[in-house]
Formats: C-alpha cells, structure tokens, sequence
C-alpha cells in the first residue's frame, strides 16, 4: 500500500516534471524573444551603447537556442516559432519580434490551462 | 572569569576560542583532558587541534578530518590561563604554547607587500 | 556618535544592500506578479534587521563573532555540519556574483565573458588585499550608491503608486492558478533567503569586530540596520516595481541580469542605462567580497585562526590563504562554462536550507545572559526573533518541492 502511494507520486512528480519542463522552455523562449524585441526597439530610440546591444541580443539569442533545444516535441508551434527566431538575423525588426513574443504567450496560455 | 573553583567543563569552556596575550587567536578548545581521581577530576590541561577531535567525532569523519588537516594535538596546560568569558585568555603568547605552529608554515607563503 | 561615521555606516549597508540574486529575483517577480511580492521584501527586510542587528549586538557586547560562539553552542559535530553547508553556500553564491560581474562587464565593455571573470577576480583580490577593512567596506557600500538610479527611474516612469503601495501589505494575488500559486509560493522563498542571505550576518558580525565595536556602538548597529537595510531594500523594491511597470506589460521575465538595466533606459535613456550597469557592477562586486570573506571569516572563527582585514595579510596567514582559494575556486566554478543565472537559483536554494543553522545559535546567543549581560534581548527581540527562525524553518522546508515543481521559478 504504501509502495503503491510512492510510485503513484513519484509518477505525478515525473508527470509534473515533464509538463513543467515544456512550459518552461516556452516561457523561456517568450521572455527571451520580448527582451531581443525591447533592446532592438531602444537601440534605435535611444541611442544605447554598442556594447550593451550586442551583447543582450546574444545572450537572448543564446536563451532561444537553449530553450529551442529543450522543447520535447520538434513539430510543435513552439518549436516553429523557435525555429522561425533562430533565423532572424540579430537586428531584426522589434514589431516582429513583438509580435513572435505574443504568439508565444499564446501557447504558453494554452499549456498553463491543460 | 578566573579559572578557579568549579567549572562547567561544556558550557563554559569546550569550543571556547583561545586568545593569546596579545590578543591573537591562537585555537579553539577541542577538547579537556582531566586529571585526578574519577569522583574529584581536575582539568589538566586544553587539548587544541585537529587530533583532539577524536572521541568527538565518528570514525569515518575522523579518518576524513585526519586525511585534511594531521592528527597533531597540542596541549595547552591549566596553569597557562588568565581568564575565561567569551573565550579562553592564555598568559602568554601563543608561540610559548606550541599553538602557531600551522600559522607559522603558512605565513611563509603570504608575500609581504602591497597592503595598506 | 560621530555622525560621520554614522551616516557612512548608513550608506554603506544602503549601497551594499543589493546583490545579483536579489536583482534577478526582484526583477522577475516584478514581472510575474506584479507588485503582489513587494510586502514579501518589506517582511523579509524586518527579519534581516531584527537578525542583522542580533548579530552586531553579539558581536559588540560578546567581543566573539557569530562563528566563535556558534561552535560553542552547537557543538563540533554540529558545528561542522553548519561550517561545511554554510562554506559550500557562499561559495556558489560567490561564484553566482562573479559570473555576474563578468557578464555586467561584459555588457558594458564587449569583451567576453570569461575575460571579465578572471579579470573581475584579479581586481576583487588585489583590493581585498590592499585595502584595510574599512576601506573595503567604505569603497563597494559608497559605489554601489549608483543603485539609487533605480529608484529615480521609477519616480521618472509614473507607475501606480496606489498600487505600488497596496503591494505593501500582505496578500496572496486573487485568480491564481494552481501552477501561479506554486510559483508564487516558490517567489516567496526564494525572495526570503535572498535578502537573508547567510552570509550578510556572518560578514555583519566579524565587520563589528573588525572595527572594535563595543557597547558605546549599539545604537549605530541599531541604526545602520534599521535605516540601512530599510533604505537598501527600498532599492530592490525598485526593481521589482520597474519590472511590473515595465516589463510585465511587454511579456518580458527578465533572465539576464542585462535586462535589468533596460528598466533605468526606457524612463532614462542611453545615460540612465549606463550608471545602472555602474550600481550593478560595483553592488555585486561588493557582495562578491562579503560572500568570499564570509567564507574565510567561518573557517578561520571555527578552527580559531587569526583573522581579519585589519591586519596585514601576513599577520593572519591562514585567513589569506583561505580567502584567496575561495575566490579562485569561485572563479574556477565560473570557468566550467555552468550559467551564472542557475547559479544564482541553486545559492537562493541552499542558502534557504542553511538559513536555519545559521540563525539558530544567533538566536540562543542574543539572549544569552553569562554573554550578553544587560544587553540581551528583551521580548520584542525574542519575539521578533523567533517568528522570524518559524519563517525561516518554514521556507527550508518548502524551498526543495517549490524549486522541482517550478522546474526553478521557470514554469
């Protein structure tokens, strides 16, 4: 009987942990994909140092790849979208990456509810 | 306090610092050897380092502590303490008692120079 | 009281308030949950003030650091237990700062990270060892000063104040989901160990003995951690204000420490962006030296070596040796390529653990009558410090299923 609890949360756990581990690579991906589309947005606007741009939009170049490498299921929307990103060269427009972002946040929604 | 008279040997004076009469920390009391008879012990002397911790520790902890840091124990005798509160006040310096040794080697690898 | 030394004692805890984990965790709770965690800072600020000035009181009245009496109390069993857990701490919250200087560097310079690392550690141990303690304290507290441009950046962006304000008192967000409740929980705790870090009240204390306080010097204790830890947290609140203002809206959970000082540009501009990277680098290099000497401070009060950055490195050999290897095993840490950002969230994890053992025997020894004479804790103290150890039990216990469920505050 109690075995039987243990596997059973053990289970939920390893349930959890995978579920938990998508929805994590897709927030990862939104966020990184928002903060490319800002740095690029006020590097125009603001005239931001060289340094600090090249170097966020690298890092959140980097965060896309990790987290695109993390997603369980390569057909998914989520792995078209990152896909779709890691093609986008490092200055791409922020309108479309905005809205990539938002197009994230949708799945994301979905994932969250199931 | 002075070491006169009666002592709580754990909550007054085990795993106290020692502080020599300079002021510089010279060791921790890991351990108390005792003297005299069952019913009536004195404390003979402060047993500081690493060999001390024996009796203190599990085997394999002691193998491990033994494997770091040397078996060494130096014994610091009643006699040489002038008070004891916070920590342990010895008479003298703490070359006198053996206790820098390990602090000696080691200051022969800090360069000299360069600090304010 | 010299009010000199009072003011810049103030400004000092002020400027040395904030490090990378509580930049990363406030930013991203801005972001997730708006100013819903903003009175978690503020409950988490009282604890390290009730628990900051235990600490300097023992200190001061006991003329023994927190480690001298912990072992005394604890036992050396026990002791080392708490030793090697609270060592294995700092050292990765150490690492988790100099990966951040290194990547603030960086962002500011353009060359590359492990560049900046190793180059980062070089500048951290010549200035440990040239400068004297105060020296020490004085100059990373007084630059990390440059945080305040947070603060103007808020004023600057007009977010809610009403609602800013309402994240002062206590509540759990309504219309959560189950998943947001557990992430919220997990934020809870992880902001919790941030701002009571372990090493702050090891640091804390040896710095009261490093500068001689005795009775005569409570009240600056006092004052320095009520008004300086206040002020402090003030600055993080900040950030997490900033990045529910900012951020949330345009779906950004801030993962690099870089993003931060995107929240001082949008209200400030190219000039704004550049004294945040300035307050970041000089707040995180200045917990870099705290976390690191907290280290040698430990090992050095356990095995009863000299200590202090009083004396000159040679006076207290062991003591340099040990700080010195901590700072280079950190940076080796940060070599391995592991990111800093994981680093961050496994030191706010095992520092959540080790919360307990730290505070325990500071607790027994504050109201300790044979050490602390008439200067024990009276009941607001007791109180105050008890609560606070519930809390604390409380959050080492949740810290490990939060941080699985979340897959780290991810999800």
């Amino acid at each position: 009987m109690v075995q039987r609890l243990l596997l059973t949360c053990l289970c939920l756990l390893a349930g959890c942990s995978s579920a938990t581990e998508e929805l994590a690579a897709v927030k990862q991906l939104r966020s990184a994909t928002a903060e490319w589309a800002l740095v690029n947005r006020e590097a125009i606007r603001q005239h931001l140092p060289a340094a600090y741009v090249d170097g966020l939009r690298q890092a959140a170049r980097e965060e896309i790849e990790k987290a695109a490498a993390s997603l369980r299921d390569s057909k998914s929307e989520a792995a078209r979208q990152a896909a779709a990103l890691q093609a986008l060269p490092a200055d791409a427009p922020s309108d479309l990456l905005f809205q990539r972002a938002a197009a994230l946040k949708a799945i994301e929604s979905q994932l969250e509810s199931a | 306090m002075k070491p006169t008279g009666r002592i709580e040997l754990i909550g007054g004076l085990l795993d106290l610092p020692l502080l020599d009469k300079e002021g510089v920390y010279c060791g921790v009391v890991d351990d108390i050897e005792l003297d005299g008879a069952s019913n009536a012990p004195t404390v003979k002397s402060l047993l500081v380092g690493p060999g001390a911790y024996r009796g203190r520790l599990p085997g394999w902890a002691m193998r491990i502590v033994g494997g770091l840091a040397g078996t060494r124990i130096t014994r610091v005798p009643w006699e040489a303490i002038a008070a004891i509160d916070s920590s342990v006040r010895l008479l003298d310096t703490a070359n006198a008692y053996g206790l820098h040794r390990s602090e000696n080697r080691a200051r022969s690898f800090v360069p000299k120079r360069g600090a304010m | 009281m010299n009010p000199l030394e009072l003011t810049l004692g103030i400004m000092t805890a002020v400027g040395g308030f904030v490090d990378i984990s509580e930049l990363v965790f406030a930013a991203q709770a801005g972001s997730s949950f708006g100013y819903a965690l903003i009175w978690v800072f503020a409950f988490a600020t009282i604890g390290i003030i009730v628990l900051g000035e235990m600490s300097g009181r023992v200190a001061a009245i006991a003329k023994q650091p927190v480690f001298n009496l912990m072992r005394h109390r604890l036992g050396l069993k026990l002791g080392l237990v708490t030793l090697l857990a609270s060592l294995i701490s700092n050292l990765i919250t150490c690492a988790a700062e100099i990966g951040g200087l290194a990547i603030i560097l960086h962002l500011l310079t353009g060359a590359t990270y492990m560049l900046m690392a190793a180059a980062s550690v070089v500048v951290l141990i010549a200035t440990i060892w040239v400068l004297r303690f105060k020296w020490i304290e004085r100059t990373y507290g007084l630059l990390g000063l440059f945080m305040v441009i947070f603060a103007i950046a808020l004023v600057k962006a007009h977010p809610p104040w009403a609602d800013v304000a309402a994240g002062l008192v206590p509540h759990i967000p309504s219309g959560l989901s189950s998943k947001e409740l557990i992430s919220f929980a997990y934020f809870t705790v992880a902001i919790i160990s941030a701002v009571m870090f372990p090493y702050e009240a090891y640091f804390y204390s040896s710095g009261a003995i490093e500068e001689g306080w005795g009775p005569k010097d409570l009240v600056i204790n006092r004052l320095t951690c009520i008004v300086g830890f206040a002020l402090g947290s003030l600055l993080a609140i900040s950030i997490l204000a900033n990045s529910a203002h900012l951020f949330g809206p345009a779906n950004i959970d801030p993962e690099l420490p870089g993003s931060a000082a995107m929240q001082v540009a949008l209200p400030l501009g190219g000039l704004g962006l550049i004294l945040a990277l300035l307050g970041m680098l000089f707040a995180v290099a200045g917990a870099a030296v705290e976390t690191c000497l907290a280290n040698a401070y430990s090992a050095a009060q356990f095995f009863g070596w000299a200590w202090g950055r009083q004396k000159k490195p040679w006076q207290a050999p062991r003591f340099t040796i040990a700080w010195v290897a901590i700072m280079l095993l950190a940076l080796g840490i940060i070599l391995t390529g592991i990111d800093p950002m994981k680093l961050v969230e496994y030191a706010v994890l095992f520092s959540v653990l080790v919360l307990p053992l730290t505070y325990l025997p500071l607790l027994l020894l504050s109201q300790d009558r044979h050490f602390m004479r008439t200067h024990r804790n009276g009941l607001l103290g007791n109180v105050l410090g008890w609560f606070y150890f519930v809390v604390i039990v409380i959050a080492a216990i949740a810290a490990v299923p939060l941080f699985i469920l979340t897959a780290g505050g991810q999800a």
